[in-house]
């Protein structure tokens, strides 16, 4: 991935998210409070606007940039979550211009540390660390497969649906808050897949 | 204001919780430096961490912080302007804001450290005091 190849996966991820707005929030309101949605909405918009602005920056200080907007616009849990996430792989991508299979695992291995330290959070414990782990491991050295990583992606996505919820509001729950998919999940499954998407449309 | 060591910063992720909350505890000392930080930008419901960085520039840089959060991401935002301000004395609590927030106001009137402060915040509230 270069960084014009980035931009078109945040172009694509904004337009992906408002689409789904709605059923995000609704996704929420089983065990949260029902604005997820609108937060990854409302962050994902001022990313693209920004984008204009950070036409001259390189690959690693635009996920920096991206994960600092996120951070500040976002306004739920999301926001420190997925900021954290994109400020950890602008760092491990100085310098690097074109991400190929190792620097992805790096970054993303990254990535996930910083979600889990942010969030107090491991894989299992039903949130977006559930996605962003095995997609993480889908990595590779060489070309990435495409294929894999958005079924890694989606696979994630699903079992947070069993898992009995440790973190925010759902774990209040406990054994209740099973049978819920987590609204984290479903939005980071968005991410990568339409990370595939524009990786695999660059390909063709 | 700032003749105390610690000031108090009240985060909520709603505007008229927070200032409600300082005005409050206000009442129980009023030459401890209490500030409020709440919601978005655009009035709706959230924290954020540039909110609450601006909120922290108008304590005196000298003055330590004990931070008291409501609920969720509000600890998440507060911990990520704890680390981005590394050269000052910021510490949160996990004590209920206005139960702990009492404690805290009475404790910081007398002079105690930020660490006393905190300590007595978490354990005093529950007593019923």
């Amino acid at each position: 991935m270069n960084v014009e190849q980035a931009k078109q996966w945040l172009r694509q991820t904004s337009a992906r998210l408002s689409e789904h707005k709605d059923e995000l929030s609704t996704l929420d309101h089983a065990l949260g409070d029902g604005d997820h949605g609108v937060n990854m909405h409302r962050g994902f918009q001022a990313v693209v606007e920004g984008l204009d602005e950070w036409e001259d920056l390189s690959l690693s200080s635009l996920m920096q940039k991206v994960g600092s907007t996120l951070v500040s616009k976002v306004g739920g849990a999301a926001g420190p979550l997925y900021g954290t996430a994109f400020m950890r792989m602008g760092a491990a991508w100085k310098g690097i211009e074109q991400v190929n299979g190792s620097a992805w695992s790096e970054g993303l291995s990254k990535a996930v540390e910083g979600i889990a330290q942010r969030g107090k959070t491991s894989t299992g414990d039903g949130t977006l660390l559930d996605v962003w782990s095995p997609v993480a491991e889908a990595f590779t050295e060489g070309e990435p497969s495409w294929d894999n990583i958005e079924s890694a992606a989606y696979k994630g996505m699903e079992a947070t649906e069993e898992m009995v919820v440790k973190k925010g509001r759902g774990a209040l729950l406990g054994e209740q808050s099973v049978g819920h998919i987590d609204p984290g999940a479903v939005s980071s499954y968005y991410l990568f897949q339409e990370l595939a998407n524009t990786m695999k449309a660059g390909e063709q | 204001m700032e003749e105390n060591n610690v000031a108090l910063l009240f985060v909520s992720h709603v505007e008229a919780l927070a200032e409600g909350a300082r005005e409050l505890l206000q009442q129980a000392n009023p030459d401890v430096g209490i500030y409020s930080c709440g919601g978005l930008e655009d009035g709706e419901i959230g924290t954020s961490i540039d909110r609450i960085e601006a909120s922290l520039n108008k304590i005196d840089s000298e003055t330590d912080v004990l931070v008291f959060y409501d609920i969720g991401s509000a600890k998440m935002n507060a911990e990520m302007v704890q680390e981005m301000h590394e050269e000052r004395n910021i510490v949160i609590s996990d004590a209920p804001m206005i139960e702990g927030g009492y404690v805290a106001v009475i404790t910081a009137g007398l002079g105690a450290s930020l660490e006393e402060v905190k300590r007595d915040a978490e354990e005093g509230y529950s007593k019923g005091e």
